[in-house]
C-alpha cells in the first residue's frame, strides 16, 4: 500500500473465461428448484473540492457520476447441495461517459458435510485489520474507496478455484487463482495524483504466473486464531531496474491472526512476512524489500450504540540500508519517488455511532501515516429511510505527506459524495 | 471450620429475618421464568417477524431464523441467527456463545465481502437490530443480576400470576426497576413493565400469544413498547421446533460463512 505509481486502467479484469465455463457447468446438473433475484440500483455522485486541474490539464471534478444496477441471481438444487450465484453490475458511468459490465461475483458452488467447492469469480476477505491489509491478499479497489463507492466496493472479486475444508474444531479454506487480479489505485484522469506515466506490464498468463492462498483457522477457548499463506505477486506495481515498464514483483507471505474478547472490546493482533522473492536481497532498490507487517487493534463500545476501533500498523523494511542508498540517490536525481523509512508506522481510529434505532449511522475515520506520510479523515452518514431506501454522504479530507506517497498523492483529492440505494 | 461458621450466621438470618423467606421464593419464580423463557428444551428453531413501529405508524421489518442450543440449563448458550429481510442485511449470520459470568462472544458474517467480524459485547442493553428490544431481552437477563422481591399475586386476563419486584444489582441508565407478572402454571412472564426512578412506567413487555410445543409451553407473539419514545417492536415467532437436536457444528465460523441450508428453512 504506496501507490508510487497510479493503476487505474487495468480496473475491470474480464472474467477469465475457463472459470465462467466451469461455474456455468457446475449449475447445469443444478437443476433449479428455486431461483431468487434481489440487487439494486445505486446512484453515487463524488467531486473533489479543489480548483487544481487534473495533471492531463483536463477540468474535471467528478470523481465519480454514475448508476448502478446491481441483480443477483441464486439459484439452489432441490438438494441443496449444488448452486449457482451470480451478482453482475450493470454500470453507467458519466464520467467516462460509457456504460459497463462490471462482474462482481459469478460462482458455482457444491457443498457437502465436510467440504465446499465454489468455481468463479468471488468475494474473499481474509484478517482482522480494518481498511489495512497484511493477510487479506486479494485485489483492493483504492479507488473506489477514496471516492466514497459503499465500502463492499474497496474489496474486488478474484476468478478462482476454492476448496473450504471443516472439521471438528478447525476449517481451511485454499484459494487456487490462475489469473492474478491487481489492485486499483486512484489514476491520473480522476485523481491529481503523482502519476509518472509508465505503462503497467501484468504477468503473462500461464500457470506458473497463478496465485495460490491458504488460510487454516482453529478456536483457543475463546479466541479465534488463524495461520495464513500466500504464494504470488505484489498487488501493486514497482518499476524494475529494467526500462519503462512497471511490473509486478512476486511476492510470497506468511502470516497469523489472533482476535479475542477483552475487557469488554474486541483485541486483535496479526503478523506477517511479505518475501520479495525477485529482491530477496533487498539490492534492487526499485522492487520493493521484504518486510514484516503488523497491526495491534481494539475495539469497545463507550457507550451504547457508540463504537471505537483504533488500529496501531507498521510495515518494518528489510535490508532498508541497501535499499535506501540507491533510492534516496534516484528520487534526489528526479527519477524515483521518496524512499520509505525503515518503519513505517500508521494509526488509524474508527468511531461509529448509530441513532433513531439505529437506521441513522455516523462515522468518523482517520488515517494517519508516521514520518509525515499524511493524513486523512473520513467523516460519513448513512440513514435507512426506509428498509428498501437509504443514503449516504460523507467526505474525504487529505493533508500531509510526500507527493509520492499514499496519502500525501491525495493532497489536491477533497471530495465529497452521496450515494442513493435502493433495494429489491 | 469457617464454611460451618458462614452457614450457621446464614441460618440464623433466616431464621429471624422474616422476608427472608418471601425474597427466596422471588428468587425461585424468576428463575423458573428464566429457565421457561429462554432455555426450553435442549434445543430450538424459530422463524421471527419482526416489526418495529415508530410514532407516526411507519413500519420497518426485519425477519430471521434464530437457533439455539443449551450447553446448560440457566447457563452457557449457542445462538445463530440467519437473516432475511430487510435487503440490505439479507444473507447476513449473526453467531452468538453467551456467557451469563461474562461478555458473550459474538461474530457478525458480512457476505457482500464475505468477511467474518468479531464484536464487542459489553453491552447486552444496546437495541438488537434497532427494535426495542435489547440484546439482553433476547437471549435473557440472568436472575442472579437482580434482586427479586414478590409483590403478592394477581390475575391477569384470567391467568394466576405471581407479580415479582426485580431491582438490577447495578444500576442502569434506562430504567430501575421492573414489575414482572410471571403465569404461576407455563412460568412465562405474561408482562413486564420498566419503572423509571419517578415511578412512571418506560417501557412495558407483554405475551401476546402462548402455546404448548413438544410438551412445552413457548411464547410466541409479544410486544415491546417504549413509551419515552412512543416505539414499540412486535415479534412472532412461526415454525417454532424444540429438541430438534441442532448439531454443534451450526454454531461455528463455519456456518457463518456457509449457512446450513438444512437448518435455516
Amino acid at each position: 500500500m504506496k501507490f508510487f505509481y497510479s493503476v487505474s486502467r487495468a480496473a475491470r479484469a474480464p472474467l477469465s473465461l475457463p472459470l465462467a465455463l466451469a461455474a456455468l457447468l457446475f449449475s447445469v446438473p443444478a437443476q433449479a428448484a428455486e431461483v431468487d433475484i434481489h440487487g439494486y440500483l445505486l446512484g453515487t455522485v463524488s467531486s473533489r473540492v479543489s480548483q487544481q486541474p487534473l495533471k492531463t490539464g483536463e477540468k474535471n471534478n467528478w470523481l465519480l457520476a454514475e448508476e448502478r444496477l446491481q441483480v443477483e441471481l441464486s439459484a439452489e438444487s432441490d438438494a441443496g447441495d449444488t448452486a449457482m450465484v451470480g451478482k453482475i453490475d450493470f454500470l453507467n458511468d458519466h464520467v467516462a461517459g460509457s456504460a459497463e459490465i462490471d462482474v462482481r461475483e459469478l460462482y458455482g458452488e457444491y457443498i457437502s458435510d465436510s467440504f465446499e467447492l465454489r468455481f468463479g469469480r468471488q468475494m474473499l476477505t481474509w484478517g482482522v485489520t480494518d481498511r489495512l491489509f497484511i493477510n487479506d491478499v486479494f485485489p483492493k479497489n483504492w479507488s473506489a474507496f477514496f471516492s466514497g463507492q459503499p465500502l463492499e466496493y474497496m474489496k474486488l472479486g478474484s476468478d478462482m478455484a476454492k476448496v473450504f475444508v471443516f472439521g471438528s474444531g478447525w476449517d481451511v479454506e485454499l484459494a487456487l487463482i490462475p489469473v492474478a487480479r491487481f489492485d486499483i489505485t486512484p489514476g491520473s484522469d480522476r485523481f491529481v495524483v503523482y502519476d509518472p506515466g509508465f505503462t503497467v506490464q501484468e504477468p503473462k498468463r500461464q500457470l506458473s504466473n497463478g496465485e495460490i492462498a491458504g488460510r487454516f483457522h482453529t478456536a483457543f477457548g475463546s479466541a479465534d486464531i488463524a495461520l495464513y499463506a500466500f504464494k504470488g505477486f505484489w498487488h501493486q506495481p514497482d518499476k524494475g531496474l529494467s526500462g519503462t515498464k512497471i511490473v509486478y514483483p512476486r511476492l510470497n507471505s506468511y502470516g497469523f491472526t489472533v482476535q479475542d474478547s477483552v475487557l469488554g472490546g474486541v483485541l486483535s493482533v496479526e503478523g506477517g512476512f511479505y518475501h520479495s522473492v525477485d529482491d530477496t536481497a533487498g539490492i534492487d532498490p526499485l522492487i520493493a524489500n521484504s518486510q514484516y507487517r503488523y497491526m495491534i487493534g481494539y475495539e469497545r463500545d463507550i457507550m451504547s450504540d457508540v463504537t471505537l476501533g483504533l488500529q496501531w500498523y507498521g510495515e518494518v523494511m528489510k535490508n532498508h540500508g541497501a535499499y535506501f542508498a540507491t533510492a534516496q540517490a534516484a528520487f534526489q536525481a528526479g527519477v524515483g519517488p521518496k524512499p520509505l523509512p525503515a518503519h513505517r508506522k500508521i494509526v488509524t481510529a474508527n468511531l461509529r455511532a448509530l441513532w433513531m434505532n439505529q437506521t441513522l449511522t455516523t462515522s468518523l475515520f482517520f488515517m494517519g501515516i508516521g514520518d509525515g506520510g499524511g493524513r486523512m479523515v473520513n467523516p460519513d452518514i448513512h440513514y435507512a429511510v426506509t428498509d428498501e431506501f437509504s443514503v449516504n454522504v460523507g467526505a474525504h479530507a487529505f493533508w500531509d505527506g510526500p507527493d509520492s506517497w499514499m496519502l500525501g498523492t491525495m493532497k489536491h483529492d477533497d471530495n465529497v459524495y452521496l450515494n442513493a440505494k435502493w433495494t429489491f | 471450620m469457617k464454611r460451618y461458621i458462614l452457614i450457621a450466621i446464614g441460618m440464623a438470618l433466616l431464621a429471624f429475618n422474616s422476608t427472608a423467606q418471601a425474597e427466596e421464593s422471588a428468587d425461585s419464580i424468576m428463575n423458573k421464568a428464566h429457565l421457561a423463557s429462554y432455555y426450553a428444551a435442549n434445543d430450538g428453531k424459530a422463524g421471527v417477524h419482526m416489526e418495529i413501529i415508530n410514532p407516526d405508524g411507519a413500519t420497518r421489518v426485519r425477519e430471521f431464523t434464530i437457533l439455539r442450543k443449551d450447553i446448560e440449563d440457566g447457563g452457557d448458550q449457542l445462538f445463530y441467527i440467519y437473516f432475511k429481510k430487510p435487503n440490505d442485511v439479507r444473507d447476513m449470520t449473526f453467531l452468538v456463545k453467551k456467557h451469563p459470568d461474562r461478555d458473550d462472544d459474538r461474530w457478525l458474517f458480512i457476505p457482500s465481502i464475505r468477511m467474518v467480524k468479531r464484536i464487542a459485547a459489553s453491552d447486552a442493553r444496546a437495541a438488537f437490530v434497532g427494535s426495542d428490544y435489547t440484546y439482553e431481552d433476547i437471549s435473557g437477563r440472568h436472575p442472579s443480576n437482580d434482586n427479586a422481591e414478590l409483590l403478592g399475586e394477581e390475575e391477569l386476563d384470567g391467568r394466576k400470576t405471581w407479580v415479582v419486584k426485580n431491582t438490577p444489582k447495578e444500576e442502569l441508565d434506562d430504567y430501575s426497576w421492573r414489575k414482572t407478572w410471571v403465569d404461576q402454571e407455563t412460568h412465562l412472564v405474561l408482562k413486564e413493565s420498566y419503572f423509571d426512578e419517578e415511578k412512571a412506567e418506560v417501557r412495558r413487555f407483554t405475551t401476546d400469544e402462548y402455546k404448548q410445543i413438544n410438551g412445552f409451553w413457548v411464547g410466541i407473539a409479544g410486544t415491546m413498547e417504549n413509551f419515552e419514545l412512543e416505539h414499540k417492536t412486535t415479534v412472532r415467532f412461526s415454525d417454532v421446533k424444540l429438541n430438534v437436536g441442532v448439531p454443534d457444528k451450526v454454531f461455528t465460523e463455519r456456518s457463518l460463512k456457509s449457512a446450513p441450508k438444512k437448518w435455516i428453512k
